[in-house]
């Protein structure tokens, strides 16, 4: 595997400023993604596992404000998507960044069709190309006439005003049809039987599973450098995750797309990342290789948490004490008052984010670092 | 060993209407022909994927929903539902058999009789942001099953209220509290209060742990384990998640579009799955271990839809082991030895 980094997430600061206080609720995440890698991002509900994905796309909601840091985007020359332009950030999402989100029914809008869904992402961002192979198609029949010239005009400039005026009144039904066959096939390479079928259906009629993967088609509609997939299965039933997470694994092999994968279940964890990142109270405490995490656990909370999964024939152990607030977290290390080891330091300073092993990074004072 | 409850045939439709004169057009067969039993003090776990029934199982079983057909025995002595069954088969008609029905089936249940039900099975729903009344204060929630019985009021139920909080981890503190002002895991400790106040017998936990997080799971699934031992409940464990199961259940029932396929204990059913689907589903879990990586799905499809399943087995369609007599007749539960049955011809060729 290659070392090129896609997405480098550098000392991100995010906070809300809400009524009841500011919620401070990234503080310092370092994140890198590497190319064509599954890289999950583990962590409690309200430790800052989606505002990370959400500031990588620069979505992240009011009142929350990205304070500092840097995010560096590698296919933008490695440019800081933190001070992009509202114009290159929406030539980026959908496009070279793409998201699949938790709950596939709330994701698609009821009144549209799977198929006008779909290409909307693609009229946005791969208009030329269509038009260019519905002119290919056209003269390869060897027609002539008004929608060759419409196409002609709109494949040089899709803004262009007289194009598009006489495109109101042809049918550019090549178009129609150069994009429906494009629809259909991202419906077929996400495994969905009689895509044809399927394109023409409401959201309404497709089961949990299938919305997920219409929403996970749309998302590679573009062939995006990377995937963001926040809890895709964690609605869907076991049979059906169990699918979902080979689709997400084909994906990886097929299009050599990076992913990060943000679920709380260390089991799936397990099964697709290759690395993994565990997060808690708004910090990134632990990465490594997803064999080493697993085999040796080196920050305490990473170790209570895979101590947390049931195993037969023993006790169910828990974490004491719940997760902090973050509107004024702890000094120091956020994890200190249910950490069994802790230190008179971890008290005053935040431990610094240090490689202990190769490739083994850990916020923690047990491994050095004062 | 002595059953506190017995499910026999239990069926349970919901209507469609259609037409202009809203007629019945189809059912829903949620729960169609169920027959299992529950020992005392022991955790019977169901296990399904969503929509196969479990929930609208535990309704019927605790009569939020008439069922279509089907007896229910609840503390029941075990000659009485053998004289049941023989006066079944024997004389299906006599007057003998209807008092016995209406004396022990809950199913024919109605007025005191079941409001007298009420107080020994309970019911725990997954989400405790929507069971709990968000405008009471915990003592009034959880005292709240021992007014509606008349168990006790004033003094006295705040009384029992106290000690039923202390049980699940709560204290004083927390008596005039809103729901909203507690933690995920403590709202779902005030749910258990609730039902377990009036002192059941049966507590039906619908997926409790479904709504927590992993860490705060842990102390739930504890605190089952420790109310059971303390004060021997028996608990129907219904869940999708098969590894809680695997760790919390004696027992354990396989449900498949409104039928069990496979019941045993949980170590058979974990170790020496015999029907398809069982082991479709157990090979599902993605198991918390990436030297154990899986490279297939096991299963392909959906679930099809409960109106109208297919004929003969339910799971011939998806099944590996389909054969042409899946296609036509439907398996009956039998039993393959060492209390483990299974409703399969792959396993139980017929005779």
């Amino acid at each position: 595997m290659s070392q090129k980094n896609v997405v480098e997430v550098q000392n991100l600061d995010v906070k809300f400023y809400t009524y009841a206080g500011v919620v401070e609720a990234l503080d310092g995440v370092n994140l890198t993604l590497r190319e064509g890698e599954i890289l999950g991002l583990v962590g409690e509900t309200g430790c800052g596992k989606s505002v990370t994905s959400l500031s990588i796309l620069m979505l992240v909601p009011p009142p929350g404000r990205i304070e500092g840091g840097k995010i560096r985007f590698d296919k933008q020359g490695g440019a800081d998507i933190l001070r992009m332009n509202d114009a290159s950030l929406r030539s980026m999402r959908g496009k070279d960044i793409s998201m699949i989100f938790q709950e596939p029914r709330a994701y698609l809008n009821p009144v549209y069709t799977v198929e006008d869904q779909i290409s909307e992402v693609m009229l946005v961002h791969r208009q030329v190309e269509f038009f260019s192979k519905a002119i290919q198609a056209l003269q390869a029949r060897k027609s002539k006439g008004l929608e060759l010239n419409v196409y002609r005009r709109l494949a040089k400039n899709p803004e262009s005003r007289i194009g598009g005026f006489i495109g109101r009144f042809s049918r550019k039904r090549q178009f129609k049809d150069e994009v429906r066959n494009e629809v259909v096939r991202v419906l077929k390479s996400v495994e969905i039987p009689d895509p044809e079928r399927v394109a023409h259906m409401y959201p309404h009629e497709l089961s949990g599973g299938m919305a997920q993967r219409v929403v996970i088609a749309m998302a590679l509609a573009c062939y995006p450098t990377m995937l963001i997939a926040d809890e895709p299965t964690t609605n869907l039933d076991v049979t059906v995750q169990a699918q979902i997470l080979n689709l997400v694994k084909q994906l990886r092999d097929n299009f050599k797309s990076s992913i990060l994968y943000i679920t709380h279940d260390l089991g799936v964890v397990a099964q697709v990342c290759d690395r993994v990142a565990v997060m808690y109270a708004g910090n990134v405490v632990e990465t490594a290789d997803v064999f080493e995490l697993f085999g040796s656990p080196l920050h305490p909370y990473t170790r209570a948490l895979l101590e947390s999964i049931p195993r037969p024939g023993k006790a169910f152990k828990s974490i004491p004490g719940i997760v902090p607030s973050l509107i004024n977290p702890l000094s120091g290390c956020r994890f200190r008052d249910r950490c069994p080891y802790a230190m008179e330091i971890c008290l005053k300073v935040k431990p610094p984010f240090d490689e202990v092993k190769k490739g083994h990074f850990a916020a923690c004072y047990l491994y050095g670092g004062s | 060993m002595s059953y506190l409850l017995q499910i026999r045939n239990l069926k349970k439709y919901f209507p469609i209407y259609g037409g202009v004169l809203k007629r019945t057009v189809a059912n829903v067969k949620a729960v169609d022909g169920v027959s299992f039993s529950v020992e005392k003090s022991e955790c019977f776990g169901l296990v399904g994927e969503s929509g196969c029934g479990k929930t609208t199982l535990g309704k019927t079983i605790l009569r939020l929903y008439k069922p279509n057909s089907g007896h229910i025995f609840f503390d029941v002595p075990q000659d009485i539902v053998e004289e049941i069954s023989t006066l079944e088969i024997k004389e299906p008609k006599s007057r003998r058999l209807r008092r016995f029905l209406e004396q022990y089936d809950v199913s024919t249940h109605r007025g005191r009789d079941l409001l007298n039900l009420r107080r020994k099975m309970q019911i725990v729903y997954q989400d405790p942001t929507t069971s709990l009344d968000s405008r009471m204060l915990v003592k009034d929630i959880v005292a709240e099953p021992l007014i509606a019985q008349g168990i006790a009021k004033g003094e006295e139920a705040r009384k029992m209220v106290l000690e039923i909080l202390e049980l699940v981890g709560l204290t004083d503190r927390h008596l005039y509290r809103f729901p909203h002002e507690f933690s995920g895991g403590q709202r779902q400790r005030v749910a258990i209060a609730r039902a377990l106040v009036s002192r059941p017998a049966f507590v039906i936990l619908d997926e409790p742990t479904s709504a927590v997080d992993v860490s705060v799971r842990a102390q739930l699934l504890n605190l089952f384990q420790d109310l059971q031992k303390r004060l021997g409940i028996t608990f129907m464990f219904i869940s999708h998640d098969l590894s809680i199961v695997e760790c919390i259940s004696h027992r354990v029932a396989i449900m498949y579009l409104g039928k069990i396929v496979e019941y045993s204990s949980t170590k058979e059913i974990f170790h020496k799955p015999l029907h398809p689907y069982s082991q479709a589903l157990i090979a599902s879990v993605p198991v918390p271990d990436p030297t154990q990586r899986k490279e297939r799905a096991p299963l392909t499809g959906e679930v099809p839809s409960p109106v109208n399943p297919p004929v003969g087995c339910r799971f011939h369609p998806r099944c590996p082991l389909a054969m042409s007599v899946c296609k036509q007749k439907e398996p009956e539960l039998v039993n393959s030895g060492n209390e483990h049955y299974v409703a399969c011809f792959a396993v139980n060729p017929e005779r």
